[in-house]
């Protein structure tokens, strides 16, 4: 297993305090991302989805629990405690391409950062060119891009500067916090099947940060899905999708809107969507979602229901499975 | 039926530093009373500038705005007594909850005010009443609860919840919603289209909805437009918009939209929206689109009837098409 795992995430917890008291943003979380995969981490805002990424690329520590990288190095750590190597080879790319680029320099001051501060040697200028245009040239942008600023560039190709960066570091594993959203479906079909030509072409693991759950469909290996801080199911794309087995993943496919009656026949049969996400600062007892919960018991609001494996590969988190 | 929303050949022009940015060339639609119409369309088409339009609140300067008709429920906006006529029997919801509502006033006395623009003299207990009755229509827990808040202590739902009743409150007969669910978490967008259908049938109103999330608009429309670059290239029912989309605009939106099948994405629309300074003199959807021929260049495509029922396209390759038929 962990010869092939990139990332092991092991009782992950985060805690924030606040002037309201203790938020917990990320409460005992387990995965693991394989080798060559693109893992989902699908949720709704207040989720924890994006705090996992942050502690993942070391924007800060976790509160508890281990994250390992390629079956040996210990991760939960912040960035600046890291290796230069390990700085290398976790990149990560923003959702809003318009505030992750610095509006006053050009692309290929952009570029040049990470080509720069990852060489293995002192690059000449020549060579240094070389890298940038390479990076550029990867995600599919023409070289007259070097000289714009990003201002003058629509906003996927803004966000492909974006990967450029992340790649021009050789990354092996990629967190992307929801690198589509804040694009138009047009522009968001050409950035997503670019990320998985990369990911194929280069071997990346990438962690998908993303709410929309179409999108999840298409691109990820496998995902989970999460809910005030837990993950309340994870399997494969394809066995969560036909299979789905918790309430809120039940809830939130048939919430979907789509766009044709055969889609709809895929839909699991109509679970009203009711209520609203708590707070994480007051996180109810027990199963986090027993107060939207169709199908709740008394156990459920007393005991907090344990991760169990409901077919290979397929796990759930829910007293009543 | 009667026209609760008619505008004709409206084009709006935006001065900036840089140019005159000719963003509306032409653009016609209507809203018949008791129908429910959406309007689609990717980032910087002119969705927002056609509902303003027509809400009478497209700010001239820096716009400036020509049109044959804009008409509200049989009355011309452009004189003082039409934007009054606006102001009765429109109403607007807005994309982002957060910002609709204002910060420094408790959630009552924004209501009260609507309340007090509709129904000048009643009593505070009887107001009271009305704006609970509001809040209990959009199925909003503990209203006394809310009414007494600031929006900053709401969720974004509830706020939309608000900004829902807010717009219901009033009797009007006409509501344009622009992307009421865009800011919302998909399990809730889903609570607020089905109350915003639900209400809108209920009290047999008229809705034009905005948006660019077109499973969205799918759920609650009748009718849809699909715009492009300022003007509209589609219209007919949302039905069959959606299933045979005759505008190669409208069916590379369709396919680039991940679908629930996971049979992959289709690779979108290759290029961007045109600059809207000197916008091309033909179609302005022609360096987008795979079907484009010299005339598409050329000249620009108009709004032409398709088939017997309601269906309209501007596109000489999809007119051709249906011609030869």
């Amino acid at each position: 297993m962990s010869q092939n795992s990139m990332i092991e995430v092991k009782e992950l917890r985060k805690e924030f305090k606040t002037k309201f008291g203790t938020l917990i943003a990320v409460d005992g979380v387990n995965f693991t991302i394989q080798k060559g995969e693109i893992f989902g981490l699908v949720g709704e805002s207040g989720s924890g989805k994006s705090t996992i990424g942050s502690m993942l690329v070391g924007t800060y520590g976790p509160t508890a629990g281990t994250v390992t990288f390629q079956g040996d190095t210990d991760i939960s750590i912040p960035a600046k405690r890291r290796s230069a190597q390990l700085k290398q080879e976790i990149q990560l790319v923003f959702q809003d391409p318009g505030s992750s680029l610095n509006p006053r320099k050009t692309v290929r001051q952009i570029l040049t950062v990470p080509v720069k501060q990852f060489a293995e040697k002192r690059l000449s200028g020549q060579e240094m060119e070389q890298r940038v245009q390479d990076a550029l040239l990867q995600v599919g942008l023409p070289i007259g891009y070097l000289d714009k600023y990003p201002r003058a560039i629509g906003g996927g190709e803004k966000q492909l500067v974006c990967v450029a960066r992340a790649l021009a570091a050789h990354p092996k594993f990629i967190v992307l916090d929801e690198p589509t959203s804040a694009l138009d479906v047009s522009i968001q079909a050409k950035v997503t099947n670019k990320l998985r030509q990369l990911q194929q072409k280069n071997d990346l693991s990438y962690l998908f940060i993303t709410h929309n759950m179409c999108l999840v469909r298409n691109i990820c290996d496998r995902l989970a899905v999460m809910y005030l801080g837990n993950i309340c199911e994870y399997a494969d794309t394809a066995e969560f999708f036909t299979n789905p087995k918790h309430p809120y993943t039940q809830m939130l496919l048939a919430s979907i809107p789509v766009l044709s009656d055969e889609e709809e026949a895929l839909k699991p049969q109509k679970i009203k969507s009711v209520g609203e996400i708590p707070s994480p600062l007051h996180k109810p007892s027990g199963c986090p979602f027993h107060p939207r919960c169709p199908f709740k018991k008394s156990v459920c609001e007393q005991e907090t229901p344990q991760m169990r494996e409901v077919s290979p590969g397929h796990f759930a988190c829910c007293h009543c499975i | 039926m009667a026209e609760i929303l008619k505008i004709e050949n409206l084009s709006v022009q935006y001065q900036v530093y840089e140019g005159v940015l000719e963003v509306i060339p032409g653009l016609s639609l209507h809203v018949r009373e008791g129908e429910r119409v959406g309007l689609i369309g990717e980032t910087g088409c002119g969705k927002t500038t056609v509902l303003k339009a027509a809400a009478a609140v497209l700010h001239c300067p820096p716009a400036k705005m020509q049109v044959d008709t804009i008409e509200v429920c049989g009355m011309a906006t452009n004189s003082r007594a039409g934007v009054k006529n606006v102001r009765k029997n429109v109403s607007m919801i807005f994309q982002d909850p957060s910002t609709a509502l204002n910060p420094t006033l408790k959630i009552s006395t924004q209501m009260m005010d609507i309340l007090k623009s509709q129904f000048p003299k009643l009593s505070r207990a009887s107001y009271t009443e009305k704006m609970m009755d509001a809040l209990r229509s959009v199925s909003m827990p503990a209203p006394e609860r809310v009414l007494d808040s600031y929006p900053i202590q709401l969720s974004g739902g509830m706020r939309q919840r608000v900004c829902i009743s807010m717009a219901l409150m009033k009797d009007t007969r006409l509501i344009i919603a622009d992307e009421p669910t865009t800011a919302l978490d998909v399990t809730i967008e889903e609570q607020i289209l089905e109350l915003l259908d639900h209400l809108v049938q209920e009290k047999k109103k008229s809705l034009i909805i905005v948006s660019h999330a077109l499973g969205a608009i799918r759920k609650i429309t009748d009718y849809v437009y699909v715009m492009y670059a300022g003007n509209i290239v589609e219209y007919g029912t949302t039905r069959e918009v959606f299933q045979s989309p005759l505008h190669p605009y409208t069916d590379g939106l369709l396919a680039a939209t991940p679908k629930l099948t996971g049979d992959g994405i289709a690779d979108g629309i290759a290029g961007d929206i045109p600059r809207y300074i000197n916008p091309p003199k033909g179609c302005r959807f022609a360096d987008r689109c795979p079907r484009a021929s010299a005339q598409c260049r050329e000249q620009a495509p108009t709004l032409q009837p398709i088939g017997s029922g309601e269906r309209l396209v501007a596109c000489f390759a999809a007119q051709k098409e249906a011609k030869a038929l």
